[in-house]
């Protein structure tokens, strides 16, 4: 073999009319391809400005997460992930060749000589194969669905799409090897893995057939199965082939977050009024199912498919102003999320979620559709500043008969401890911060209360979609708060959390969450959690605190500071876990169709066979804590806060 | 027009009896006659038998105003306040108090408009300010304020909300003058009461029941239900249940006490097996009488509770019923 002369004829042996034809209609269905893309792309701009953008870093971190190293396709299919994988850089790769031998041939710079060409001729096979692999993979899995496979949704187009790429790979080894054979077989040729073995079976399939006869016919079929892929493209699924990448780097919100509602946008509900960023995430859905197969709801078989929503948004139409709730969107489907997180944490191509469901809620609020739960919940927050209707005084009561006096107005405050008013009124969360004062108490913090005059932060009333009475109730808060001039606020609850620090204009007050706040006093040895408490528990990630914060870590240090403490965890934990059932407004909530998330999330911690549940959240108490004794199961299983378990080890 | 203190008390007839409502506004009226020296009256509309009678002469009334006719005419506001406005004209009280169930409201407010007088509905208390005028309070705003008034009309008129001020004990008897108002038939009226049929607990929204008896996951299984339906049969109260009762489907949706289901504030209130959690509390703890029954004597349920029983609902059950059985057979 001479690689000095190693090289190859391109479009050797294709006639002009044909090579005309090539260019026809690769060419023209390029153009259509484009055309339909531009009508995607102009109705996308169509949409309602966004406020809201991701740092610009905190973008690239995204894409090189989701796009480069697509952890999140294969993080729940691994061999789904391999496949994707496979395809992907097998295209990238043919890509690249392509537009060099276009510089090669059209342009007339002579590239594809010599050693680089076998380095070229190597790369692009070597790769093809891995991209005829994944594909295959990947269509065998269409063929015969995987048992506990995630929920697809494909449209016909999606299939044909899948198979006009499976043919550009297929044609393309087989036009090459074809090529090869007609060549005779020149020896550099052998470099071109794939090439070659395809030519060995073209050269056995073809017979006496004349072979360069049959290199223009597959040839010719090539040319056919790219211009049909490219047809396909604005049309199926692979669309995501520009969407994803675009959708990913113009993220515009954290995990969770939510649009800022404005009165001067066009009637809530249609799609009208939704983003250009909602309206592309819209198109970008492949229909992969990732989200629906970890959305507690879908698994509760409640009436909530977040893929399904999407979709049925998108096949809503063109259509800008007209009403989507009761045709694309079911009102039941709205009122069964928790906005836990889970969709948005797995989606590979970075769409939005919740904040839509928020936006068509925030329709039913104006229409006064709303569950009646939700309605008297709204009434008492309204009246009362808090979910369950309690008198306000009440906060402070309580925390005076603890010996903990509440700030007077205007009292200046380094450190002030949020109890939030799921402790304030129900007495399963009271626990948690009973545990916390006595833990501050303890470790000589110096620290202060506001008592009756906290209201609730307003995380269930802007999620549930009446952001009036969120920005009511978070303008009362920001007054109380501010008064007090505090460098931090402490909180057990991560709704509060989230919302004082996403939600809320708090300046730079460090908002910290009671665990790690306790787990600084523990490692500065204020807090000796020195009474063994030999128990093995499991951990629940409340969804606002690791999925939406990556705040797991803390409470797990709290627990393993604990003598003869272990912790065993469930298979879904950290970022990955499942939804108490408690967020978005379901605590109180409850549409009462399917089963019962937390029961779900009950059997998981019960199979780790773990004695009792750590929490960190009142919400997620409120909602796990009665559950054993539902089952008959009363003092067997415990759930508790972190801060609970903690104090019992220190005091 | 003559200077009197009289307070006179509008009764409402219930089973033969002076109803609890009315109780409770003829001892208040009691309590405020007597620190300026007036007289009580209870007007009583319809048959009046003789318990009602018997209630006035030991809940401090001095004189039994008495209009005669039948009981459908009893339960006729209409005729009730032209009655009364007849019956003012000689010698009006300083007070006309009504107890704020739904016909002593319908008469007060008829009476109100058809003589233009001053009337606060719904008090929690109503007194004698220091200059001799009528104060009563009431809540407003969801409950969150109280409002004060002073109700400067000769006579004024008071509804009292049942159960703000509680039946006093019997007083030594009275001397009772009993004298007769025009009868009910002479009033006119534009609707008739034709019957009056009790609700049956069994299928009454559990909202509208005065009594409830509300079960748990702690009554243990399904077939126990049974006995729970036989004492709400014998208290005529109505089941309800706890949400994860109605989840397990032992008993239908609409019987669900709680946030996501009916909030409810019956009289009687018995919470059988219920641990109280916020979700379930939210829903009851309006009610005027908890009973609550437990295993656990730390069940939050008792916290609420006026009066708490810890005890194992398998043997406390059979033992109710057969008590109540014995009573109710008595």
């Amino acid at each position: 073999m001479n690689a000095a002369t190693a090289g190859r004829e391109i479009l050797g042996n294709i006639p002009p009319w044909l090579q005309a034809g090539m260019y026809a209609a690769t060419l023209g269905s390029a153009v259509i391809a484009g055309l339909r893309v531009a009508a995607r792309a102009r109705r996308w701009a169509r949409g309602q400005p966004e406020t809201q953008q991701l740092p610009f870093r905190e973008r690239v971190r995204d894409f090189a997460q989701r796009a480069v190293a697509q952890r999140q396709i294969g993080s729940t299919d691994r061999a789904a992930g391999i496949a994707h994988k496979m395809v992907v850089s097998g295209f990238l790769v043919a890509f690249l060749a392509t537009v060099l031998t276009a510089i090669d041939h059209d342009l007339g710079v002579p590239l594809l000589r010599g050693r680089f060409y076998l380095l070229f001729a190597f790369t692009a096979d070597f790769f093809g194969l891995l991209f005829l692999a994944g594909l295959s993979i990947l269509l065998y899995r269409r063929l015969a669905p995987q048992p506990g496979a995630a929920p697809t949704y494909r449209r016909r187009a999606d299939n044909i799409a899948l198979l006009a790429l499976y043919a550009v790979g297929l044609t393309g080894f087989l036009v090459e090897g074809a090529r090869i054979a007609a060549d005779h077989w020149p020896a550099h040729e052998r470099v071109s893995v794939g090439g070659w073995l395809f030519g060995l079976a073209v050269a056995a399939l073809e017979g006496s057939a004349d072979p360069r006869a049959v290199h223009r016919a597959l040839w010719a079929a090539h040319v056919v199965a790219v211009a049909a892929f490219f047809l396909a493209l604005p049309f199926s699924q692979l669309l995501h082939l520009l969407a994803a990448p675009a959708n990913i780097l113009l993220r515009a919100r954290p995990l969770g977050g939510l649009r800022p509602a404005a009165p001067e946008l066009p009637p809530a509900g249609t799609l009208g009024a939704f983003s250009w960023k909602q309206l592309l995430d819209l198109d970008t859905c492949t229909g992969c199912g990732r989200c629906s197969a970890v959305c507690p709801a879908t698994l509760a078989e409640r009436p909530l498919s977040p893929m399904g929503l999407l979709q049925h948004l998108r096949e809503a139409g063109d259509g800008t102003d007209a009403a989507l709730v009761g045709t694309a969107v079911d009102p039941d489907e709205l009122w069964s999320c928790t906005t836990c997180g889970a969709c948005e944490e797995v989606c590979p191509v970075a769409i939005h979620h919740i904040d839509r469901i928020v936006d068509l809620r925030r329709y039913l609020v104006e229409r006064g559709d709303v569950p009646a739960a939700a309605a008297r919940a709204m009434e008492s927050l309204a009246g009362k500043g808090n979910l369950w209707g309690n008198a306000p005084g009440e906060r402070g009561q309580w925390l005076e008969a603890l010996g903990v006096p509440p700030l007077s107005e205007g009292e200046a405050c380094e450190t002030i401890y949020w109890i939030g008013c799921a402790a304030a009124c129900d007495e399963q969360a009271r626990r948690v911060a009973e545990a916390t004062l006595r833990l501050l108490r303890k470790a000589g913090v110096s620290f202060g209360v506001l008592g009756s005059r906290e209201r609730c932060s307003g995380d269930f009333a802007r999620r549930v979609g009446d952001e009036g009475l969120f920005q009511n109730l978070a303008a009362a808060n920001t007054r109380a708060l501010l008064s007090h001039r505090p460098r931090r606020i402490v909180t057990h609850c991560p709704h509060c959390l989230n919302t004082f620090r996403r939600e809320y204009e708090l300046g730079e007050i460090e908002i910290v969450h009671h665990t790690a706040f306790l787990v600084q006093l523990v490692a500065e040895g204020r807090l000796q959690p020195a009474r063994p408490a030999a128990r093995v528990l499991t951990f629940h990630d409340p969804c606002y605190l690791t999925r939406y914060h990556g705040l797991g870590d803390a409470p797990r240090a709290l627990l393993a500071a604990v003598p003869g403490c272990s912790v065993r965890e469930m298979p879904r934990s950290g970022a990955r876990a499942l939804c108490c059932g408690g967020g978005g407004g379901q605590v109180l909530v409850d549409i009462r169709v399917g089963q019962r998330i937390p029961d779900l999330r009950f059997e998981e911690a019960r199979a780790t066979g773990a004695e009792g549940i750590a929490t960190a959240c009142p919400f997620c108490k409120i909602m796990l804590a009665p559950v054993p004794a539902e089952r008959g199961l009363e003092g067997r299983v415990t759930v508790r806060d972190v801060a609970e378990v903690l104090a019992e080890a220190c005091l | 027009m003559p200077e009197g203190n009289d307070i006179w008390v509008v009764g409402e007839i219930d089973g033969g009896k002076l109803a609890a409502a009315s109780l409770e506004a003829l001892c208040d009226a009691r309590e405020l006659a007597d620190g300026p020296g007036g007289r009580v009256a209870l007007v009583a509309f319809g048959p009046a038998p003789e318990g009602v009678v018997e209630a006035a002469r030991q809940y401090g009334a001095d004189r039994l105003l008495l209009a005669r006719g039948s009981e459908a005419h009893a339960r006729s506001a209409e005729r009730c306040a032209a009655v009364l406005e007849r019956a003012l004209d000689p010698e009006p009280p300083r007070l006309l108090l009504f107890a704020a169930t739904a016909l002593g409201r319908e008469i007060a407010c008829r009476l109100a408009a058809r003589c233009r007088l001053a009337l606060a509905s719904d008090c929690n208390w109503v007194r004698f300010g220091p200059d001799g005028t009528v104060e009563a309070a009431r809540l407003i705003y969801g409950g969150k304020l109280y409002a004060r008034m002073r109700l400067e009309s000769r006579p004024a008129l008071a509804a009292l909300h049942p159960g703000a001020a509680g039946i006093g004990k019997p007083a030594p008897r009275r001397a009772v003058e009993v004298q007769e108002l025009a009868p009910l038939e002479s009033a006119p009226a534009r609707v008739e009461s034709v019957a009056h049929i009790p609700a049956d607990p069994r299928a009454i929204d559990i909202t509208e029941a005065e009594r409830i008896v509300a079960v748990g996951r702690g009554v243990g299984a399904r077939e126990a239900l049974e006995l729970y339906q036989e004492l709400a049969d014998r208290l005529g109260a109505a089941l309800a249940a706890s949400r994860p009762v109605v989840d397990a489907k032992w008993l239908p949706f609409e019987r669900q006490v709680g946030q996501t289901g009916r909030i409810v504030a019956p009289r009687l209130y018995i919470a059988a097996g219920i641990s109280g959690a916020s979700h379930h509390t939210l829903g009851m703890r309006g009610s005027e009488c908890i009973v609550a029954i437990n295993r656990d004597k730390n069940a939050e349920i008792f916290k609420l509770a006026d009066l708490k029983v810890v005890a194992d609902l398998r043997e406390l059950m059979p033992a109710l019923l057969r008590q109540l059985a014995q009573r109710q057979a008595a």
